[in-house]
């Protein structure tokens, strides 16, 4: 009887181990997933981490002066302020250039979606969407928008297993960022143009980046600080649209930069220009309250809502080892036996149930499809690629289970199973997503149901579907 | 950043000798009952309405000349504007609005704005919503009010997930259109047996089934989206355990160009919200309605000059207006200081003249009944200058 009983708890931590892999830290689990962990779902969520994938399409800059007719087309349409023979025009090829911005949008946001459910990496895409998500940026005007779908390839993806100050680095420099939290327009009040033009400081990313992006409320900094900051970020800011050479790229203005070097958490940086804010950055994502701010961030999301200290700790420690390695801190996180005691604990986003739903019944992804999902992930309350500021989406239960945002998260099991196929194996994905932890009435509810797609809307609108 | 001077306001007082225009008759049953405790619905209407539109100064030597192409028709002619004081006249499109001033059910404040002195849509409305100075507040001033409201008052966002506005420590339930048609009954019982045990989300299943937020409109098919919401806040709003806080959103007047004047695209916006206002006063009853305050806000006004696609661009001083049967109406309230080039806000926009957190604490606390230390504390911390309109609410 005893080794009857050592088999069922191995088969059961098997399931855990395996559920925690594609679930908790996946985006639900499809046939592939299941096929390519194997018996060591460990190992394949640390091979996940150091791959290697191609930068697709959307994350390409518009080429020199691409977008740049767009742009500049619209921005005439705003600022005409007088009547004239061209107003006209103006009105005319606007309306062009808001379609085509319509599109860039529209496509961007298909493409988040798509890729995330085709991927064979799910817990890398989660790692990109958490970092996406910590450093939040909004499409608040067109040149924002026009840049916006291009933010996470360039800036988040290639750096998720890299240092976490390259990763900020790379943010800081991004037009989407600059433009979103306008950095790019801050200007040094004694340098060239400050004096001439009479510019001055712009705070916002600063501040952010202290509040949000490194060391955290209460971490320790000043408004002085925030000012320092702003100020050694002065110059750093991208081409204009038209231009051939630096359009939607990173450049630095001398002209812009405020002089005189910068004094920060009591340190004194000399002036070195562009280089000044780089070293002060780099500071910033190895002090050790970012470690803590963010080693916190990661267990609450990843974990639960109320993290466990000891995962916080690991994570933190693993952080302060390796001076901020994302790669290293992702495999201390994956191992965490915090994880799988919380398995399920935590409820899942809705543009993650959306995401995990498509893949957990192998659905094969078409542009209606991805359309009808962003439009119901709207629903819910998170529209693709509209965070509500530069805190980014809230990521606890209390946020999300929300009477109305619940109706419309069992409307969307409905609707999606009404797109199903007669290929589709609701059963089947249920094993997969649910294992043997899901309560026998549920079970029934889904191997009882009258047709395919009756089966495949309970389990996606089920209680233990929402959560991971 | 500058605060608005707040300085001598004219009330100008109404006269008018219309006669009173009786609500339709309402088709919802549910109004019987007595209705308990003052309710407040605020309306925000993202992108900037055209305030100059809205509440027209028509008896302004400079109105027909700046506003040239937008200039709406003098009161009693052809599609004429709703005169309101012998100054200021109502946009046609506004009937419902016009017969609530009438009967002294509605004040329009002008040259309100938020203290933003920016032009960004985004910024504007965060700083609209979390009642401080800066774009900066994760919390916003109506959630941090609801503590300090009569217990028991449940908050609503009708129309997308709780907004700034309402976000913070209190609880607040959202309704959102459904995107496909409802799931059967059947399905939804089998739901109620799945959640019924659930830790987490048993409980908001059951209100989410308890409360209709699985009701979609019941109007008619004609029916816009604002006016389904309308519809489902004054349902919601009428059920025994409603919520008396509610709050409903309409994009859409971000009007740079072809804005047209008693036609067009700015006058279908204001047929869009001066319906949705009349099917939510109709819904909820003549008795609920005697104990509402209807907030209709918006992050800033525009240009007062028509720009060169007839329309307008992002401004400051916007008008806000207040509706409802708790309403001390009929009035326009306003420090008027003339639309010519010296007098307006950077030589383009109405001068912001009246804080609009002056509004929000006068009917926070007149209405609402919030204690003052809170409003200045919790509510608004740091905004001592504005001081609470007085005489907004009937007392």
């Amino acid at each position: 009887m005893a080794g009857k009983a050592e088999r069922a708890a191995v088969t059961y931590s098997r399931e855990i181990e395996r559920l925690t892999a594609s679930v908790r830290f996946g985006l639900g689990t499809n046939a592939a997933d299941r096929e390519a962990m194997g018996a060591d779902p460990r190992g394949w969520l640390a091979d996940q981490i150091e791959t290697s994938i191609p930068v697709p399409s959307s994350a390409v800059p518009p080429s020199a002066g691409q977008e740049a007719e767009t742009y500049y087309r619209l921005r005439e349409y705003e600022r005409s302020v007088s009547d004239g023979p061209d107003a006209e025009n103006a009105r005319l090829s606007s309306q062009q250039s808001l379609l085509r911005l319509r599109d860039i949008l529209s496509e961007a946001t298909l493409d988040t979606l798509s890729t995330a459910v085709e991927t064979q990496h799910p817990f890398r895409e989660r790692l990109i969407r958490f970092w996406s998500n910590h450093f939040s940026v909004q499409p608040k005007n067109w040149l924002a928008k026009i840049a916006l779908p291009y933010f996470a390839g360039t800036a988040i993806s290639p750096f998720v297993a890299a240092p976490f100050e390259e990763m900020l680095l790379s943010v800081c420099r991004h037009p989407a960022m600059q433009i979103y939290l306008d950095s790019g327009r801050s200007t040094g009040p004694n340098s060239k143009v400050g004096l001439k033009r009479g510019l001055g400081l712009n705070e916002n990313l600063a501040r952010e980046i202290l509040e949000l992006h490194t060391l955290g409320v209460g971490g320790g900094y000043s408004q002085e600080d925030v000012i320092e900051l702003a100020a050694a970020l002065t110059g750093w800011t991208s081409g204009k649209p038209k231009d051939e050479e630096t359009a939607w790229r990173f450049i630095f203005q001398p002209a812009r930069h405020e002089p005189g070097g910068a004094t920060l958490l009591s340190k004194t940086y000399p002036d070195k220009g562009e280089a000044t804010a780089e070293h002060i950055l780099r500071d910033l994502a190895r002090h050790p309250s970012t470690a803590r701010h963010i080693a916190t961030k990661l267990a609450r999301h990843f974990i639960d809502d109320d993290p466990p200290e000891s995962a916080v700790d690991k994570l933190e420690r693993r952080w302060l080892e390796t001076q901020g390695d994302l790669g290293e801190v992702s495999r201390t996180l994956v191992t965490l036996d915090e994880a799988r005691a919380s398995l399920f604990s935590k409820l899942k986003q809705p543009g993650d149930l959306v995401v995990s739903s498509l893949r957990a019944l192998d659905m094969e992804m078409t542009p209606q499809l991805a359309k009808l999902a962003a439009r119901h992930q709207a629903a819910m309350g998170q529209p693709l690629l509209r965070p509500p500021g530069p805190q980014g989406w809230y990521d606890t239960a209390q946020d999300w289970s929300d009477p109305g945002s619940l109706s419309r998260r069992v409307d969307w099991g409905v609707a999606l199973a009404a797109q199903t196929s007669d290929s589709t194996n609701a059963r089947a994905a249920m094993e997969r997503n649910f294992g043997s932890l899901v309560d026998r009435d549920n079970r029934l509810a889904i191997e009882r149901a009258s047709t395919r797609q009756e089966a495949a809307a309970i389990l996606i609108a089920s209680p233990l579907f929402q959560r991971r | 950043m500058a605060k608005a001077q707040i300085g001598r306001r004219q009330f100008l007082a109404l006269s008018c000798g219309t006669a009173l225009a009786s609500l339709a008759e309402t088709k919802f049953a549910f109004a019987a009952e007595a209705p308990e405790g003052p309710a407040l619905v605020i309306v925000n209407l993202r992108g900037g309405m055209d305030g100059l539109a809205t509440v027209v100064p028509y008896g302004d030597p400079n109105y027909a000349g700046t506003r040239r192409g937008l200039a709406l028709a003098a009161p009693g002619q052809d599609k004429g504007i709703t005169d309101l004081d012998g100054f200021f006249g109502l946009h046609p499109a506004l009937g419902f609005c016009g017969q609530c001033h009438a009967k002294g059910e509605m004040l329009a404040v002008i040259g309100a704005a938020s203290p933003y002195r920016e032009r960004s849509h985004f910024d504007a409305q965060d700083v609209l919503a979390n009642g401080t100075a800066e774009p900066k507040g994760r919390s916003g001033w109506l959630n941090r009010a609801l503590p300090f409201t009569n217990p028991g008052n449940g908050a609503l966002a009708v129309g997308s997930l709780v907004p700034l506005l309402l976000r913070g420590k209190a609880p607040v339930s959202s309704w959102i259109p459904p995107v496909t048609e409802e799931p059967d009954e059947n399905f939804l019982a089998l739901m109620d047996r799945l959640y019924a045990t659930d830790p987490l989300l048993g409980k908001v299943w059951q209100q989410s089934r308890d409360r209709n937020f699985r009701q979609t409109a019941s109007g008619g098919r004609n029916e816009n989206s604002f006016e389904q919401a309308c519809g489902i806040a004054a349902e919601m709003m009428s059920g025994e355990a409603g919520p008396r806080v509610v709050s409903l959103e309409l994009s859409g007047w971000d009007t740079h160009a072809g804005q047209g004047a008693e036609n067009g695209r700015l006058a279908r916006q204001f047929t869009v919200l001066d319906s949705g206002l009349e099917r939510l006063a109709v819904g909820i009853g003549e008795e609920r309605w005697r104990r509402t305050a209807v907030l209709v806000v918006s992050e800033f006004g525009r240009t007062v000059r028509m720009n060169g696609t007839g329309g307008t661009d992002h401004g400051t001083g916007g008008t806000a207006l207040l509706l409802g049967g708790a309403v001390q109406g009929g009035r326009v309230v306003n420090d008027w200081r003339g639309l010519d080039d010296k007098n307006l806000y950077e030589n383009r926009d109405l001068y912001p003249s009246i804080d609009l957190r002056s509004v929000f604490k006068a009917v926070l606390h007149d209405h609402m009944k919030v204690n003052r230390k809170a409003l200045e504390r919790d509510v608004f911390p740091d905004s001592q200058p504005a001081k609470p309109l007085p005489d907004l609410i009937r007392a």
